[in-house]
């Protein structure tokens, strides 16, 4: 596996400098300045009412997700000596 | 009228027949019989009555259209040519299926039979009244796939199966010519339309006619000689017809379709096959008429394919063999009937399908005899029968009626006389007609020796198998009434129906072209053609009367002495050593010449060098492919090392080349 | 103000070293470290994004990534033990079933 290190090495360069040239070479049509609430930085409560009202049903399904995958990494982790 | 609006009806009762015996008919009394009978004797019904109508007024042509799209249609006509094919078509066809269901009794598969017969009929009936070129085709080809179907009915059986093949590639050659007439016809309409026009389907055939001068103008230069555009297409056609008809030198398939059950020989030699090209020649007569080229190509293989298959027929020993080559040689009277247009004009059609109809009736009074006999002996071979006229008392009358309809029997200048008489005779005297006004005597002295040869053959055929004493051991009892009624009704028919409709049948199918498409001028037709008409009507020697009649019963007289009374002892003359015997029974070698010479010896013998050069180069190829596989797998397996992260490694740098690669494409282009 | 592109660039730098550590290293566990580093490298993404289009959308997105890293993280524990059962190592450059 050493002998993996330098070509590793090239293709994460070679990634990067990829994704560098696309990122540094795009026009990014952002806003021009931050949003300024100075007051009041946080935005949870924005978070918050978005994921209860617009994302409702992606959250109860990441819960469902979520349960599953309990469900499933316990089982497989618990093996079968155990019965 | 009402019962013109079922017009249509014709061809698809049968053709639902079809269907309804092919699903349903095992579970039926006798394999379903009994639907296309019913359906068939409908469709008889519907043509007989319209054509009693067109009788009263020969003007009144049943015409019915629905647009297919663009330029096509599909459509009936029933003009009087027509009207006489469907009645002949869906009568013989009937009795054919009733007799059937007693002939058939014991196949295992008789609703299969049933099945495909109809389907042969109703592709028949609808290529009768089509109203367009293509639409004819196409009902062309399915009565080829049916003789295909039916040939081989028997197709366990290696020569019924090669038979069957041999049928259906033979008539392809012959479509292939057919449907290339179609392309040119329609390539050149197209030309002179100058496009699709609105409203007009350019393939009708009152449309196609009325372009008939123009397409006769339109001229092509083959090997350096200006052919007019309409000899191209009507000598296309007739290659069509060739194939379909049994003519020379496509007639090879005929006397081997004999493999099939004999109802479906006379299904294809009386009713639904084999008429289909004379039809199609007498359907498009008037592009005929207008290039004389082709009529003369027409009279003269007609003329030939009389004669040839009349001398190949007297040496036969198979009772349907010889029925096939008298079918091919009366064919080619038909044939020569129609080329006579040169020198009689419209006359030509009537005279043609006189001839056509009553031979339908006799042929297949013929075969349905030879079924009977066939069906209770058991043997096909002449030679092994003999006496069969105690047993088959009924059969045996019959029989001889018909062999005095196709030898042509009868008292010219009364109309005392079989049906075979009046037709054959008209078509003799006009090839008199044209040798006298054009110096083609060729078709004349063919048809003439064509009637002595015939009048022998048949009448071998009656003498061996009916008189004399039995030459083997065979059984036998008179065939059940189903088989024997529908006999005595076409014997019936051959003895009288010529003698009946002589002068009506003709005048009447002249209405076809003289009343029914407007746009057709037999005269300067005529003289597009560049050749006058002359009219026939008893002015020929009367010698030239009486020869047909002196060489049949000259022929008579040949088979009485020969076969009769064994005056000369044909051992001598009949043997394999005998040189002239030989190359008739071998039938001018015309099956080694076809199978052997062409098949085997050229076409094979290129194949094989071809095969091997072939063999040389693709074996190579898939070989030299198969070994770079192999090798490139054996090297390219090394990648695979079950590490997942050498493939995250591999993908990864896949993804970045590849997005660099995209954008060096998106940089160039 | 920090320019979009330097986020974006500490982005792909941190997937870049996640990358190379999924390349390299033999340890499972180790694997999955680098892993959740590649995750957390486009979840900078989306905060990133989310920012600077003045919507809160990116951020729940990335919420949502979080918690299914999670879950990732918790199968792909599993799956290693199970291994680590049945091979009695979870050393990656061995486990080569895979192989022809």
């Amino acid at each position: 596996m050493q002998s993996n290190r330098p070509a590793a090495l090239v293709v994460a360069v070679l990634f990067l400098a990829v994704v560098g040239l696309g990122v540094f070479g795009t026009a990014w049509n952002t806003v021009s300045e931050l949003p300024g609430n100075l007051e009041d930085p946080s935005n949870i409560e924005g978070l918050g009412m978005l994921i209860f009202t617009q994302y409702v049903v992606p959250f109860e399904v990441l819960s469902i997700v979520l349960l599953a995958t309990l469900i499933g990494a316990i089982y497989m982790a618990k093996g079968e000596e155990s019965e | 009228m009402a019962l013109e609006n079922l017009a249509f009806l014709i061809p698809v009762l049968p053709a639902l027949a079809f269907v309804i015996t092919f699903f349903f008919g095992k579970n039926m009394k006798s394999g379903g019989a009994i639907v296309p009978i019913l359906a068939i004797a409908a469709s008889f019904v519907i043509s007989l009555m319209i054509t009693l109508g067109l009788l009263a007024n020969p003007e009144e042509v049943v015409t019915q259209s629905v647009s297919w799209f663009a330029m096509l249609n599909l459509g009936v006509l029933i003009d009087p040519l027509a009207a006489v094919m469907l009645c002949m078509v869906t009568f013989v066809s009937l009795l054919i299926h009733i007799y059937a269901v007693g002939y058939m009794s014991h196949d295992p598969a008789k609703s299969r039979y049933f099945a495909e017969t109809a389907l042969f009929t109703a592709a028949m009936l609808s290529l009768i009244l089509s109203d367009n070129i293509l639409q004819l085709f196409v009902s062309w080809e399915l009565v080829g796939l049916c003789s295909y179907l039916l040939i081989g009915f028997w197709f366990t059986k290696p020569s019924a199966a090669a038979a069957a093949k041999k049928a259906f590639l033979t008539t392809r050659i012959g479509d292939v010519m057919f449907l290339t007439g179609i392309i040119v016809l329609t390539s050149d309409l197209l030309k002179i339309a100058g496009g699709i026009p609105e409203g007009v389907y350019l393939l009708r055939f009152n449309e196609i006619f009325s372009y008939i001068p123009e397409l006769s103008a339109m001229q092509a230069n083959i090997f350096g000689t200006e052919v007019s555009h309409l000899t191209i297409i009507t000598l296309l056609f007739f290659g069509g017809a060739v194939g379909k008809s049994g003519q020379f030198p496509l007639h090879v398939w005929l006397p081997d379709a004999m493999e099939g059950p004999t109802t479906v020989s006379a299904l294809i030699h009386a009713a639904t096959m084999v008429t289909a090209g004379v039809y199609l020649v007498a359907r498009t007569f008037p592009m005929f008429l207008a290039a004389p080229d082709s009529l003369m190509v027409v009279a003269y293989v007609g003329g030939f394919t009389a004669l040839f298959a009349a001398t190949m027929g007297i040496v036969m020993n198979d009772i349907k063999r010889v029925l096939a080559f008298s079918t091919i040689s009366q064919l080619g009277y038909m044939m020569l009937g129609l080329g006579l247009g040169a020198t009689i004009g419209m006359e030509a059609v009537g005279v043609s399908l006189f001839h056509l109809v009553n031979h339908a009736f006799f042929k297949a009074l013929l075969f349905l005899c030879a079924g009977s006999v066939i069906h209770a002996v058991g043997t096909h071979d002449m030679r092994e029968l003999g006496g069969v006229a105690k047993v088959m008392p009924i059969t045996a009358v019959t029989m001889t009626a018909a062999a005095l309809a196709l030898s042509g029997m009868g008292i010219p200048g009364t109309s005392i006389g079989t049906s075979g008489f009046f037709s054959k005779d008209a078509i003799i005297e006009n090839a008199y007609l044209l040798g006298e006004h054009s110096g083609n005597w060729l078709p004349y002295v063919f048809s003439i020796l064509a009637a002595l040869l015939t009048s022998v053959y048949i009448f071998r055929l009656i003498f061996m198998t009916f008189t004399g004493k039995p030459r083997s051991n065979y059984g036998g009892h008179e065939s059940p009434s189903s088989m024997t009624i529908p006999l005595a009704i076409l014997a019936g028919f051959a003895l009288v129906f010529g003698g009946l409709t002589q002068t009506g049948f003709m005048s009447f199918l002249e209405e076809t072209f003289s009343n029914n498409f407007v746009n057709v001028d037999i005269g300067s037709l005529a003289a597009l053609g560049g050749y006058e008409l002359v009219h026939a009507t008893g002015h020929e020697p009367l010698f030239i009367l009486w020869l047909p009649l002196i060489v049949a019963l000259a022929g008579l007289g040949i088979s009485f002495v020969l076969y009769y009374m064994r005056a000369v002892d044909l051992g001598g003359i009949a043997s394999e050593k005998n040189p002239i015997y030989k190359l008739l029974y071998r039938r001018y070698y015309q099956h080694e010449l076809f199978t052997e010479f062409f098949s085997i010896g050229i076409v094979y013998g290129v194949i094989a060098f071809l095969a091997q050069v072939v063999d040389v180069i693709i074996d190579s190829i898939v070989e030299s492919i198969s070994i770079v596989t192999v090798a490139a797998g054996e090297a390219l397996k090394r990648v695979q090392t079950g590490v997942v992260q050498t493939y995250a490694t591999v993908m990864i740098a896949g993804v970045s080349l590849l997005i660099i690669l995209v954008k060096l494409i998106m940089e160039v282009l | 103000m920090i320019p979009l592109s330097f986020y974006l660039g500490l982005s792909a730098l941190l997937f870049s070293i996640g990358l190379f550590g999924v390349m390299t290293h033999k340890s499972g566990i180790r694997l999955i470290m680098c892993i959740e580093l590649m995750l957390n490298s486009a979840n900078l993404n989306l905060v990133a994004f989310s920012s600077y289009t003045d919507t809160l959308n990116g951020q729940v997105f990335a919420l949502f990534s979080i918690a299914l890293a999670a879950a990732e993280a918790a199968i792909g524990f599993a799956i290693f033990m199970a291994i680590y059962r049945m091979h009695d190592k979870i050393n990656l450059d061995e486990l080569n079933l895979l192989r022809w």
